[in-house]
């Protein structure tokens, strides 16, 4: 029986395996954190691996916030970047609240003493994760 | 668990819908099986987010049953058409024409490695996609956002793509891939974004399996047709993109597979229309995936029309011409839709309404340079593909000048050219530009050039 590939496509081949081996195994083998990340997942539930994933601190600050600003309402989040993933996670996550330029709340994540003229400390899940609200603005 | 089989279950019966529509417009049983599939798939979940876009238009919310609405069509048609085979063949339906796909398929031992990692790939894609919850940047604030709002409005919710505040996520992207996933949140009764996420692999499974299709249909024998369907699904970023909610690798898929169908309508001798539908509606439903689709399927009509009007007689150039109308139609009717939306919407796009042009910013195409030779070079993510592709493209290019790949080398090279001539224009720094999106475009255009590669080296195969 013939050989169903010829030369250059034999040795590309050999060549295409060893480098798609070589990239599967090296980096991932030696990523032990990568292996307890998978077990850690692979055995939580959908929220838990969304903690996992978001940083646990973080995500305990967003289900406070979930459980704490009424649905439709309008925030601000202070204390993460602009360009931070966080930022669009939190976005995600809190949706149907929407940020505003002119929130009713403002989510401070670890900014402690942060304060805002015109508002009052209206949930604290601890002294530097808490939300103000706005003393002008009606809450829906 | 429960939200992942809830997810198939959800997408299954827009597949299927896409399978009988095959079904029916396939009358010379063309189509293989598991192409079939593939193809259905794509075609029947375009085909939901079309109707759900049409419904949009006419004040309809979505809701379960009226996500079940298209289903009746096909599943009438189908009905209609059993009906009709069992009058005209008494009792039996025309053979399949399988033996193009199958004839010398026995497996070899090369094979069965080839097909294990074949078959490791899609697992790994499938557990990658289901391991870890949407939390990938566009994943999160261009396509889950708007698919959580869409569920929640039962509608394309207009306040919020018009919402200021949210204006640096994008409200003029086509939406066919937040309305799928608000479809499975429809069916789910929540909104579980790793169910969702099932969309993607599934995609990239239809992806290689018509690449496969397609090979076999270039006449490759089936051992080689099965190594670069091996090299192409265990490129480490081709698979990668296809677990982490990104909507490129939905457009790989529609636009990939409508540039292979292109090219085999064109190439074979049959010229079989059921080829040219097929590529003109993947092509239609990449242009309701992402914005580059409509630049895509525009780059495709261009090519088409250039080998139309390469036609020498008269009365071939005006049946010709009925064809390039017809493509042309079916592109169009896919996206009026959306494009009446976003017209109407006043929905403008970031990087063409502040698109600057000056002669200073030729200097762009040093940044621009240095970051595509990270990508030719980028084995991790690209093994040797693009290596081999310029290494080709320099040393066979008399080859592929005259060869029937023509078509398919002008596609790559014009969508090459188009996405470069929009990171000269950027109103954005090149280089943020280039690194945000850069590499996941390059798998706009990834099937087509693996293709061409697997054809260059079919015709040095041939070589005595």
């Amino acid at each position: 029986m013939s050989n169903p590939f010829d030369s250059p496509l034999r040795i590309t081949l050999k060549l295409w395996i060893v480098l798609w081996l070589f990239f599967l195994l090296w980096p991932n083998a030696r990523n032990r954190e990568l292996w307890l990340e998978y077990a850690t997942l692979f055995r939580s539930d959908a929220e838990t691996r969304r903690a996992a994933i978001y940083g646990k601190d973080f995500f305990e600050f967003l289900e406070f916030c979930k459980r704490t600003l009424p649905v439709g309402s309008t925030f601000r989040l202070v204390g993460v970047a602009y360009q931070d993933i966080a930022r669009v996670r939190a976005l995600y996550y809190l949706y149907p609240c929407l940020q505003s330029e002119s929130p009713q709340y403002t989510l401070v994540y670890r900014a402690s003493g942060f304060r805002l003229e015109g508002t009052s400390v209206w949930a604290a899940l601890d002294p530097s994760r808490y939300v103000l609200r706005s003393s002008n603005q009606v809450t829906p | 668990m429960n939200g992942i089989l809830g997810s198939l279950a959800a997408l299954f019966p827009s597949a299927l819908a896409g399978y009988a529509l095959l079904h029916v417009i396939d009358r010379k049983r063309t189509l293989f099986f598991i192409e079939k599939c593939a193809l259905g798939f794509g075609l029947g979940l375009g085909c939901l987010s079309w109707t759900m876009l049409c419904s949009q238009l006419a004040g309809i919310r979505y809701s379960l049953v009226h996500l079940a609405v298209p289903l009746a069509f096909p599943a009438l048609t189908v009905a209609v058409t059993f009906l009709g085979n069992l009058r005209i063949h008494h009792g039996k339906f025309p053979p399949p024409r399988q033996k193009l796909l199958l004839k010398g398929t026995s497996l070899r031992g090369w094979d069965y490695v080839l097909l294990i990692g074949i078959g490791f790939e899609m697992a790994h894609a499938f557990f990658r996609a289901w391991i870890r919850p949407m939390e990938a940047y566009d994943a999160v604030s261009n396509w889950g956002l708007k698919a959580k709002a869409i569920y929640l409005a039962s509608g394309i919710p207009i306040d919020f793509l018009q919402n200021p505040d949210y204006r640096e996520f994008h409200p003029d992207y086509p939406p066919l891939v937040p309305l799928l996933e608000s479809a499975v949140y429809q069916f789910l009764g929540t909104v579980n974004d790793t169910a969702s996420k099932t969309l993607f692999p599934l995609f990239l499974l239809s992806c290689v399996t018509l690449f496969w299709a397609c090979l076999r249909r270039a006449e490759l024998p089936p051992s080689r047709a099965l190594a670069f369907t091996f090299m192409l699904s265990s490129i480490p970023y081709f698979t990668s993109q296809a677990t982490n909610g990104y909507a490129d690798g939905v457009v790989s898929f529609y636009f990939g597979a409508g540039s292979l169908y292109l090219y085999l309508y064109l190439w074979h001798r049959s010229r079989d229309p059921l080829l040219l539908v097929i590529s003109a509606l993947l092509t239609g439903l990449a242009t309701l995936t992402k914005n580059e689709g409509i630049l895509l399927a525009g780059i495709q009509s261009l090519v088409l029309g250039l080998v139309l009007a390469s036609a020498r007689d008269m009365a071939a150039r005006r049946s010709r011409l009925k064809i390039f109308a017809a493509h042309l139609g079916i592109l169009s009717a896919i996206l009026l839709p959306w494009f009446l939306l976003r017209v109407d919407l006043n929905l403008a796009n970031d990087v063409t309404s502040g698109a600057v042009l000056r002669w200073g910013q030729i200097g762009r195409l040093g940044s621009m340079l240095y970051f595509y030779q990270t990508q030719v070079f980028g084995l991790r993510n690209w093994n040797l593909v693009w290596i081999l592709f310029l290494g080709l493209l320099v040393w066979n290019w008399r080859g592929w000048l005259h060869s029937s790949a023509r078509p398919l080398i002008l596609t790559v090279l014009l969508a090459l050219v188009a996405y470069n001539g929009i990171y000269m224009i950027t109103p954005h720094d090149v280089m943020w530009h280039l690194r945000t999106s850069g590499s996941r475009l390059l798998l706009h255009i990834l099937p087509q050039v693996m293709f061409l590669i697997a054809l260059a080296f079919e015709e040095t195969g041939k070589k005595p």
